[in-house]
């Protein structure tokens, strides 16, 4: 099975891209933008559940990769690059949230049952009361646990590229995967018990 | 009872369901530990919750126009603050060249002089460290004066600009501040106000919207203004400028 980074694009084909970006061709960045910006979007949206955070990290994460367009990491690759980018920012924006006392956030989202909205309402409340509590689960990760969970689960990486991308081992991935898991697991229970 | 192997076996099967793993000592595990079971239960509720939520983004994700994004994307990121060119660092030669003359002349002054010694920090470490202050204080100087000028912007903005002629300046004063933004990045790390940095962000997407395409729409001028208004620009602008005026005394 190909990895999310494998399936991104060719990888001759972006390396292309890249190229005649670096050199101002405006159409070829728009077009990079085209091909990665589902993924970065997916991984904001992992973090936030919001789309309007999403769209500027979106925004942030290509304007970083602009600026750094001479510097691709080419160790990880272009698609890693990106999403080490992306990661980071979700951090720091989640950091300084965090400082600025803003845990509270907008939960619209969770709570529309937005996926299914021909089903009975009941189960939508019931489902909107599970992904919230989840969301609220996932918020209590570290870091490091939560860039992990999203890269795996919303955004289906294979840990090897998940190590790539976040710069640390295939076990450090591992171990950490596991405790957010079973930190998740363990709220999630919880959760539906009270 | 809980044992060793049941530990390895978790470990197991957080990765089997996550796909990085066969399980194949998972199941026959399961069939003889009752604790585990339920441990197993409990992810697959875990698994189905998460794919309840990603169903919800890839919904949310259906619904955005990708090809809009994209040309705003490109825009904004080809518009904002490139690396400071070397323009901007000419002056940067004669200064350290003046500094340096004038550290070894402190350094003959104290050692050959017999002078008495101002510190005992080595005359190098003193000559970079002036240098260092007053690179600090001409960036922050610098940003003062951008902040300033992208104040009066936003005030005028907030004035609505309704003549064509009017939107016309307004595009091309936030042309002329944009350019100025460009030079600015590297000052904030070196002026120690990182934390600003999402803040002239804001900025230079609001200058990018106001200078594209000139003149800007009476709609693109309102959407720009909600913006100014839910992230309370005018406030912040005004917080970050008595932040690095307030500091720049200090030092």
């Amino acid at each position: 099975m190909n990895t999310v980074l494998e399936n991104a694009n060719p990888a001759n084909e972006l390396e292309g891209l890249l190229q005649r970006s670096r050199n101002g061709d405006s159409r070829a960045f728009e077009t990079l933008v085209k091909r990665l910006q589902p993924m970065v979007f997916k991984v904001a949206m992992g973090f936030f559940r919001d789309s309007d955070d999403a769209m500027e990290v979106l925004q942030d994460t290509f304007l970083r990769v602009y600026r750094n367009i001479e510097r691709v990491d080419r160790a990880v690759g272009l698609t890693g690059w990106v999403f080490r980018i992306a990661t980071n920012i979700c951090i720091d924006r989640y950091r300084s949230r965090q400082k600025r006392g803003e845990r509270e956030r907008k939960l619209t989202l969770l709570q529309s049952g937005v996926a299914d909205p021909a089903g009975n309402p009941e189960e939508r409340l019931q489902q909107a009361d599970r992904l919230k509590r989840l969301q609220a689960a996932v918020d209590k990760l570290s870091e490091r646990e939560r860039s992990v969970f999203v890269l795996k689960h919303v955004n289906h990486m294979k840990m090897t590229d998940i190590a790539a991308a976040l710069d640390i081992s295939v076990g450090t991935v591992k171990s950490t995967h596991f405790r957010a898991v079973n930190h998740l697991r363990r709220e999630v229970a919880a959760g539906g018990k009270a | 009872m809980k044992t060793r192997d049941c530990e390895r076996i978790r470990k197991e099967m957080a990765l089997w369901l996550a796909g990085e793993s066969d399980g194949v000592e998972v199941v026959p595990h399961l069939e003889s530990c009752l604790e585990c079971r339920r441990y197993f239960e409990q992810l697959q509720v875990l698994m189905a919750d998460i794919e309840a939520g990603n169903k919800e983004i890839r919904h949310v994700m259906n619904g955005v126009d990708w090809d809009g994004l994209a040309r705003q994307v490109t825009r904004h990121s080809m518009q904002a603050p490139t690396p400071r060119s070397s323009a901007r660092k000419r002056w940067r030669l004669p200064l350290a060249a003046a500094l340096f003359g004038f550290g070894l002349m402190t350094g003959y002054l104290i050692f050959h002089r017999g002078a008495e010694r101002p510190s005992v920090q080595p005359a190098a470490l003193q000559l970079s460290n002036s240098i260092r202050l007053v690179e600090t204080a001409m960036d922050r100087r610098e940003i003062v004066d951008f902040l300033g000028r992208m104040r009066l912007l936003l005030v005028e903005l907030m004035h609505a600009p309704d003549t064509e002629a009017d939107r016309q300046v307004m595009a091309a004063a936030a042309q002329r501040l944009l350019r100025e933004y460009r030079y600015l990045g590297q000052n904030l790390t070196h002026s120690s106000i990182q934390e600003a940095r999402g803040v002239m962000e804001r900025f230079s997407w609001v200058l990018t919207e106001l200078s594209y395409d000139p003149p800007p729409s009476p709609d693109r001028l309102a959407a720009v203004r909600r913006m100014v208004e839910q992230e309370r620009l005018l406030l912040k602008v005004r917080l970050i400028e008595r932040e690095l005026e307030f500091t720049a005394r200090e030092v």
